[in-house]
């Protein structure tokens, strides 16, 4: 099999000029399992497929290309308001699309009858002419408002995993089916600021990484003051930074750059069901890893100021000296993010669940009833595992450093269904 | 026959698919050409005077209001007041405080950096196109008066807080090879300022003065003020008299332009601007608000359900003389003066009458509070039961059972005060208290919080009363006490406050002119920088410990039903809750960092600031 597809997209987004992207695409797939040297009691199927296309993005604000004014902020004269007139972003004519490559490639396969079934994914992807603002390098003195620029290129690559069986024993049939997927993604360039040092490039990183300092300890006692280098009024109680340039003094160039993302790297699931005569059940497990959380330690009065027990019960003060977490409050570069508070999400959850029963016909067909169901269900019922448990700030799949956000909720259901 | 209808219709329909076809492709091009339907083209805006001006208008916008950054300013960073954590930029003040500002941690303050760059860049662009403008000369050269009025507001208002920065009056370009830039020195974007002035001078001369208006006065004012920082100590180190003789004549100009001070000091800051003493001002509107919720909900006290951005500390209180003309204490604010007749149990009786208008003390009022169903007229009841019972639970002795206005109940401790809090009755209160509130802002015939009431209030930039207190200290500064205590005087004798006049010399001149200045221009974005000008801030921006009324408590003993007051019991000293203020770091500290990035941005081409 061969396919071939291509699209030619204009967008009044962008400039007559730039205006037109050419959007090809390829696919190929092979049945193996059709081939006379395929035994056919083994595989009963077995296939591969590639594909190759390239997609184009607009999502940014039009007219970008043009210089226009717009009625904005005025001011009062005399008592009255007058209205004011102001440029919006500075034009940019070289403006077009953005370009997502990907590339794919697929083997499926089934066994025995397909009983056992199998497949797996392999993908890389590359965006290019990334759609953004160069606010990371231009002087904020320019007081250029920028309008957006393909100013990145992003690799990405990943895989996704599945496998599943399948297999009756007379009245009592059995299924199960797993899935788990991986991806990463790098930044081949981007606009950016430009950095003191080496360690601090963007280029490299995953995308969403951002500058943070070492965290080597907490200043528990003077000597840990005496026997380090500090930074400019580093007290007791507050975290010790890692000298990372070796210049003797602890400033923003001993950040480094460090992989926050709040978005997961793997996520998985197990599903599995059975149906014996007139029960049934599935039950469907989630989870995921590779998402950074960052535990919030701050404490405000007012609304919205509360904070975690556990931080409460565990930050450093002068009666709990050998306490997990730093103080609270600390200023200056004692207060500055750093890699102690990033805390990797792993979690699996019963995400689903639920078990039925149908009335057998020749009950109810007395009754006039065509169908009855009796089911229970549940959603969210349990964490099977949370490593971050211990700091009670809620729901793992909700990323808030204080633990104040919605939950997924915990639903239980009990349900009868008739038709007549 | 129905196979013919049927035909028809086929065709019919094959053909409409065909037309649409052809007219989807030929205009295809067209389609995609779209005009912005909300925009103004730049031909346009830059030769139609009306337009101009608007642009114009919106460039006005690049002058720092006094109540920037967040809402409530730099007064926080002095010893006249102290922020609360509720100040937008309190993260930032903590900072400052604490002593460790750095240039990676300005962005509250630095808030400032980018948006008055940006407006500077629409001036420029400004500059830029109207050089071969058809406009004619009696429309286009008022507004570029005003257009370098701004551009000198923002760079004063740059050095005065970093130092020199660098003069820019070309505008960038997107395609631009390369944004790195140097700094100029401070004498050179005060040299900048100054001419600036005088061509806005030039510009503005012989157009008539409209409220809320750049005239030729404002910018006579401004150059007057730009020549007093550039005198001062912390930009005059060799104390060049010739500085200040430059300051006296601009000054003095700015005297003799025909203002005079408003008779009224408690309705200057209300609607409309008073024009015969705001040299410079504006006034708000349905399209120009008061950002937010309106200065009520900012710096109204937290018992009245706001959130009291600042409490000025007894410092502030302290400065505000008796109305025989002496301080209630002595230097160190702790010793009664005994020559003033002060009371510190009574301590709300003969003060210089801005007292009254400037300071919601406990017992002050009665204020009335629009607040839909609380609406209320009474008294600031910062008081706790000075003969509480067990968990102050009744009886109580309060003869006042029920505020008659809003049917709330009443006990013997206040509604201002931290157990009304305590027992869930208000939701604020906050750590930091020192017993009073500013009330120069305020605006008690609006309601406590609004998006959409047009509150009364106006923001001055400059008035008269300012400029004859710079006159005086510049006449301190030649030797000529005389004129100082002259012009001192002026402010003191406005009819509404006609203070006795000062005849002190020396020193205790110099600290009465100090605490002058502070009374009449605080909240007018003064205070923060003249300590920074004067060098003078050892002991006020560290100040230490800050004092305010540590309690105060209410007996209603004997009182009778309709008695507003029983006896209140005063007890002054150091309040907890703020954050230890630092020691001042040092001179370096007098101007702000430039931040990191805007250094790295430049490839290191701008320079920091020394110590930093």
């Amino acid at each position: 099999m061969l396919g071939f597809n291509f699209r030619y997209d204009g967008s009044p987004i962008f400039p007559e000029d730039t205006r037109w992207g050419f959007f090809p695409g390829v696919s190929a797939g092979w049945v193996i399992s059709n081939e006379s040297f395929i035994p056919d009691n083994v595989f009963s199927n077995l296939k591969l497929r590639a594909s190759w296309g390239q997609l184009g993005n607009d999502r940014v604000d039009p007219f970008q290309y043009i210089g226009k004014f717009a009625y904005g902020t005025g001011w009062v004269v005399n008592g009255s308001e007058i209205r004011g007139i102001e440029a919006s972003t500075i034009p940019n004519p070289n403006i077009t699309w953005e370009v997502t490559e990907t590339t794919d490639l697929g083997l499926e396969a089934g066994f025995l009858d397909n009983k056992f079934t199998f497949e797996l994914d392999v993908y890389k992807s590359s965006t290019s002419n990334i759609l953004g603002q160069r606010q990371a390098s231009i002087p904020g003195y320019t007081g250029l408002s920028l309008p957006d620029e393909n100013i990145g290129k992003m690799d990405s690559k990943g895989i996704e995993f599945q496998a599943g069986y399948r297999q009756n024993f007379g009245d009592f049939v059995f299924n199960v089916q797993g899935n788990i997927s991986y991806n990463e993604n790098k930044i081949i360039y981007f606009d950016e600021v430009p950095q003191s040092e080496p360690y601090q490039k963007l280029e490299g990183m995953p995308f969403g990484s951002i500058l943070v300092y070492k965290a080597i300890g907490i200043y528990r006692t003077q000597s840990d003051l005496d026997n380090n280098v500090n930074y400019a009024n580093a007290s007791l109680g507050e975290l010790i930074f890692e000298d990372l340039n070796n210049d003797g003094v602890i400033d923003s160039n001993d950040q480094y750059r460090y992989d926050a993302n709040a978005f997961p790297k793997s996520q998985f699931g197990l599903n599995f069901g059975f149906i014996y005569r007139d029960f049934d059940l599935s039950v469907l497990f989630q989870g995921q890893s590779g998402a950074k959380w960052r535990l919030d330690n701050g404490f405000n009065s007012g609304a919205g100021g509360n904070g975690l027990a556990y931080v409460a019960n565990n930050s450093y003060t002068v009666d709990n000296t050998n306490a997990e977490l730093p103080r609270v409050r600390p200023t200056g570069i004692g207060a500055s993010d750093s890699d102690f508070w990033y805390h990797d999400v792993f979690f699996a959850r019963l995400k689903s669940f639920e078990l039925g029963y149908n009335l057998p016909n020749n009950v109810m067909s007395k009754a006039g009833i065509t169908n009855l169901r009796l089911y229970i269900t549940g959603q969210n019922l349990f964490m099977v595992y949370n490593n971050l448990d211990k700091y009670g700030a809620g729901d793992p799949e909700f990323l808030y450093g204080k633990g104040a956000g919605y939950p997924n909720m915990r639903t239980m259901g009990l349900g009868l269904n008739i038709s007549f | 026959m129905k196979n013919s209808i049927y035909k028809n219709r086929m065709v019919l329909k094959t053909l409409l698919i065909f037309f649409t076809g052809i007219v989807l492709v030929s205009c295809s091009d067209d389609i995609l050409d779209k005009q912005p339907l909300d925009a103004i083209s730049e031909s346009a805006v830059f030769n139609d005077p009306t337009f101009l001006q608007n642009y114009v208008y919106n460039s006005y916008n690049g002058i720092r209001p006094p109540w920037k950054p967040g809402t409530g300013g730099y007064i926080g960073l002095t010893d006249i007041a102290v922020a609360e954590e509720t100040h937008n930029s309190a993260s930032g003040i903590r900072e400052y405080l604490a002593g460790n500002l750095t240039p990676d941690n300005v962005t509250d303050f630095t808030n400032m950096w980018n948006e008055e760059f940006d407006y500077l860049r629409r001036i420029n662009v400004f500059f830029e196109q109207t050089e071969d403008s058809d406009i004619d000369k009696g429309q286009l050269d008022p507004m570029t008066g005003e257009m370098h009025f701004i551009r000198a507001w923002i760079y004063f208002d740059l050095s005065r807080i970093y130092g020199g920065v660098p003069i820019i009056t070309k505008s960038f370009k997107l395609d631009d090879e390369s944004f790195d830039i140097a700094r100029n020195t401070y004498d050179e974007v005060a040299q900048f300022v100054v001419d600036e002035c005088n061509l806005s001078i030039e510009l503005l001369d012989g157009i008539d003065a409209v409220p809320g208006k750049v005239s030729k006065g404002a910018a006579m004012a401004l150059k007057a003020r730009m020549l007093l920082y550039m005198a001062s100590p912390l930009n005059n180190p060799t104390n060049d008299q010739a500085k200040w003789q430059a300051a006296a004549v601009a000054t003095k100009a700015v005297i003799d332009a025909g203002y005079s001070l408003h008779p009224t000091h408690e309705d200057l800051f209300l609607q409309p601007l008073k024009s015969d003493e705001i040299i410079f001002g504006k006034s708000f509107t349905t399209g120009n608000r008061i950002p937010d919720w309106g200065y009520n909900y900012d710096f109204w006290p937290a018992g009245f359900d706001a959130r009291q951005r600042l409490c000025p500390t007894q410092t502030f209180v302290n400065m505000f003389q008796m109305d025989n003309g002496e301080y209630p204490y002595l230097e160190d604010g702790i010793t009664v003066n005994p020559a003033s007749g002060y009371d510190p149990q009574d301590p709300n009786v003969n003060r210089d009458p801005r007292y009254y208008s400037y300071i919601i003390y406990p017992g002050a009022g009665p204020m009335s509070i629009i607040d839909g169903a609380k609406s209320t007229t009474r008294l600031y009841e910062f008081w706790e039961d000075a003969n509480p019972n067990p968990d102050n639970n009744p009886p109580y002795q309060n003869p006042n059972k029920v505020d008659k206005f809003n049917g709330q109940e009443l006990f013997d401790f206040g509604r201002d005060s931290q157990t009304y809090w305590i027992k869930g009755l208000t939701p604020f209160f906050y750590r930091i208290n020192t017993g009073y509130t500013f009330k120069k802002l305020l605006d008690f015939s609006g309601p406590r919080a609004s998006f959409d009431f047009d509150y009364n209030q106006v923001v001055i930039y400059m008035r008269l009363a300012e400029f004859y207190l710079n006159y005086a200290e510049i006449q301190m500064a030649l030797g000529n006490e005389d004129v100082a205590r002259e012009y001192i005087n002026k402010v003191r004798k406005r009819p509404s406050v006609n203070m006795p006049d000062i005849t002190s010399s020396g020193t205790e001149l110099e600290r009465e002119y100090k605490s002058e200045r502070a009374v009449e221009l605080h909240l007018e974005d003064s205070r923060f920088f003249d300590l920074m000008r004067w060098k003078d801030a050892p002991g006020k921006v560290d100040l230490g410990p800050i004092r305010g009324l540590t309690s105060v408590t209410m007996d209603w003993t004997g009182a009778k039903e309709g008695d507003p007051l029983g006896t209140l019991h005063y007890t002054y000293g150091e309040i907890s809750g703020p954050d230890p203020r630092a020691p001042w770091p040092g001179d370096f500290y007098y101007l702000f960092p430039i931040p990191k990035e805007e250094i790295q941005r430049s490839n290191n081409t701008l320079e920091q600031n020394p110590g930093y």
